[in-house]
């Protein structure tokens, strides 16, 4: 019984670092984003990671409030700009349908936008999305089932040539099905917005000299390179150990694996959090273009910030949950080394 | 004494530990405390005009400390809690190492959002059970507070029982109030910097930004509240002993009552959770710190009822007449004759405190104590 214990604990935390490691290769090693200060006080959020697959992905998400509203529209406010819905007669030809739904004692408005779309807060889109312009495609039904599926929360893609466009939308007053009351009471808690999510720019398309790039790429590679020899050895880890249930010899393999593993993955994080800086910091944006551009000679170590004139701040860089994930798995195939060790000594 | 295999303090803390490591590495992951709030707000504007209901924060991690290369300390902390934690499961050696240190990387874990709270809590019980492995679980200091908690009639039977209980009873009565004090002092610096700040800058960062601002002045408030606590413990033993044993004849002895008192402040501790959450006005300065403060009152009278019951021997109603006239007299006492002396005197009592206006009304509060405890028997001979 307690040999089984001891078992479940080594195969455990190899098991976890092992899901860590391959989470690694799928999750952003570096990362660049707006605060959350920045988001509260001037309603967006744009960030970039940096992957091993040598792709920068990036997404922008800005957020409108509803201010006011009359019989007919419903006015929206976003950095600075205020708008109304619908608008026939202005430049921003955006429209909104807006539906009030009972839900047991709650009810729920949902908004939809249609139309052609102007980036009204940041200027940095200017193409027209007329995805969602035909009206069939604006039913109700549409509404009631993205209620359903996310209660309180609406959301809808729209493909466009550059990525993905992702409307969404939240709305619940508390008691009252009518939406004048409910303002008017200060019950109404709105959030209505619209981000751009997840398009991938190649680390060929990104605004540095082909020297800097292949630099990068190469970095990213090798770093790749150490990552997977380390997975392979903390799958051999999990192998050993499974085994060593039938031949308990197999055991002393398995911390040898682990401990191979481990140092292999934290070479990894070590070599990319030194081998970055240098050359991002040679970039003319560290953020894809078509978002904004955040000059690289503003980054000059692993972790850091921009503040705003306030002293609040308003970009913030720093390893991403991939670097973290190889960094914990580096530590868990170190517990299970030395876990083995402990138990092999107490064995004896 | 029997010896208990440590298997539940170990769980406990296994899972308190896995808690831990999970939050930890959540907030590794969004970079940032993770806040969660009642309803999103863009400006501190929206929460501090009137009328808006009730908004409130609990942030996971603390601002400051997890956007930079400290993450990493963070992360090797919550993995060597994990590793200590499954050590002590597997009893691979002598508990008392890896559970003292369970204990600190637990308190410390409170900076990533000491997983998600509960983490924290169990981390810490676990351990403090496992410290004392040599003895049955509600043998062990954390075991009786629990015990205390839970209102165990045997606990305070046991430690009426026992004088060598006595340094654990004043042990209880400084935990308790280190707790109470940490958590009332920080909610009260960082409630009047959000209140009382010149610029919005304080009020943003702690209500929509998660930071808690730290102050060595928040250190004296539990300083100050362990010798406060320990002398309004001595007050309330004796009067109870005064009252119970002097005036209605009954049996026990002083040191036996006040070591069932010392226990009987065990839910005072959970005031520790009161900077939990922030809120708006008026939930920022009176009812949420106000619900705290009367949950673990009203439950520290039910405690002590059970201790008095326990320690003098008597039936439950008696029990509460008697905690309902002593608990009358000792408020008149503390709260209206020494602590405003004390004020007077230019000694401000840190942290929050029960009035009650007019004093008319007070006065028939207290007559109607005095005659409910008499006919709840406390003065019937037996």
């Amino acid at each position: 019984m307690e040999d089984k214990k001891k078992w479940v604990a080594i195969f455990g935390f190899s098991a976890i670092a092992l899901i860590f490691s391959v989470a690694a290769i799928y999750t952003p090693w570096w990362r660049v984003t707006t605060t959350r200060e920045e988001e509260i006080m001037n309603n967006r959020t744009i960030s970039s990671g940096y992957w091993l697959s040598q792709k920068v992905y990036a997404s922008e998400n800005s957020k409108v409030g509803l201010t006011w509203h009359d019989k007919h529209a419903v006015y929206l406010s976003g950095n600075n700009v205020t708008f109304r819905l619908p608008n026939n007669n202005t430049k921003i030809e955006i429209e909104a349908y807006w539906v009030t739904r009972q839900r047991g004692n709650q009810s729920y408005t949902s908004f939809l936008f249609s139309g052609v779309w102007h980036d009204f807060w940041t200027g940095y889109h200017r193409q027209n999305l007329t995805t969602l312009d035909d009206e069939e495609e604006i039913t109700e039904n549409m509404v009631i089932r993205a209620w359903k599926s996310l209660e309180g929360y609406s959301e809808i893609d729209m493909k466009c040539d550059f990525g993905t466009f992702h409307i969404f939308w939240t709305y619940n007053s508390t008691e009252h099905s009518n939406l004048r009351d409910a303002w008017k009471k200060g019950e109404l808690h709105a959030e209505i917005g619209c981000s751009t999510v997840a398009f991938a720019v190649p680390l060929e398309d990104m605004p540095a000299s082909n020297e800097d790039k292949n630099a990068l790429k190469s970095l990213c590679t090798i770093t790749l390179d150490t990552l997977a020899t380390g997975v392979a050895f903390n799958a051999l880890a999990i192998a050993l150990t499974l085994t060593s249930f039938i031949r308990k010899k197999l055991y002393t393999v398995a911390k040898y694996a682990a401990i191979i593993s481990a140092i292999l993955l934290l070479i990894a994080a070590i070599y990319f959090s030194y081998g970055f800086i240098p050359i991002i910091s040679k970039f003319e944006s560290v953020t894809p273009t078509t978002l904004c551009i955040l000059p690289g000679k503003q980054i000059s170590s692993m972790w850091g910030e921009i503040e705003m004139s306030s002293g609040l701040q308003q970009w913030l860089w720093g390893p991403a949950f991939g670097w973290y994930l190889a960094f914990t798995a580096f530590l868990l195939n170190a517990a299970t080394f030395i876990l083995i060790c402990i138990i092999g000594k107490t064995r004896r | 004494m029997t010896k208990q295999t440590p298997n539940i303090s170990s769980l406990v803390s296994l899972f308190g530990a896995i808690l831990i490591f999970a939050n930890t590495m959540l907030v590794a992951a969004s970079g940032v405390p993770i806040i969660v709030s009642s309803y999103p707000v863009s400006s501190v504007n929206d929460l501090t005009t009137s009328g808006n209901p009730f908004w409130g924060r609990i942030a996971l991690g603390v601002r400051g400390f997890v956007e930079g290369p400290l993450m990493l300390f963070w992360i090797t902390l919550s993995t060597i809690n994990l590793f200590l934690s499954v050590l002590l499961y597997l009893k691979t050696g002598k508990p008392e190492m890896p559970s003292f240190f369970i204990i600190v990387f637990s308190i410390l874990s409170i900076f990533t959002g000491g997983g998600f709270i509960i983490g924290l809590v169990l981390g810490v019980i676990g351990c403090g059970m496992g410290l004392q492995s040599r003895k049955i679980l509600t043998e062990t200091f954390f075991g009786k507070l629990l015990g205390a908690a839970r209102l165990d009639s045997k606990l305070y039977k046991l430690v009426k029982e026992d004088p060598r209980t006595l340094g654990e009873a004043a042990l209880a009565i400084i935990f308790v109030n280190i707790l109470s004090g940490l958590g009332s002092g920080l909610y009260l610096f960082n409630a009047d910097k959000i209140l009382n700040s010149s610029s919005s800058d304080a009020p943003f960062k702690i209500l929509l930004l998660g930071q808690v601002f730290f102050d060595t002045s928040v250190l004296t408030s539990p300083l100050i509240n362990i010798s406060i606590a320990i002398f309004k413990w001595l007050i309330l033993s004796l009067i109870i002993y005064l009252v119970g044993v002097k005036l209605a004849s009954l049996r026990s002895e002083f040191d036996g009552i006040a070591r069932s008192i010392a226990f009987a402040y065990a839910p005072i501790g959970l005031q520790v959770f009161v900077p939990l959450v922030f809120s708006n006005q008026p939930f920022l300065t009176s009812q949420w710190p106000m619900a705290i403060f009367l949950i673990t009152n009203f439950w520290m009278i039910f405690a002590l009822v059970v201790a008095v019951k326990q320690s003098m021997n008597l039936s439950i109603g008696k029990a509460m007449g008697l905690v309902m006239l002593t608990g009358t007299i000792y408020w008149l006492i503390i709260y209206k004759m020494i602590f405003p002396v004390a004020h007077l005197s230019g000694f401000d009592i840190p942290g929050i405190q029960f009035d009650l206006q007019p004093m008319e009304l007070v006065l028939a509060l207290a007559s109607l104590s005095v005659i409910l405890s008499i006919l709840l028997g406390v003065f019937k001979r037996r």
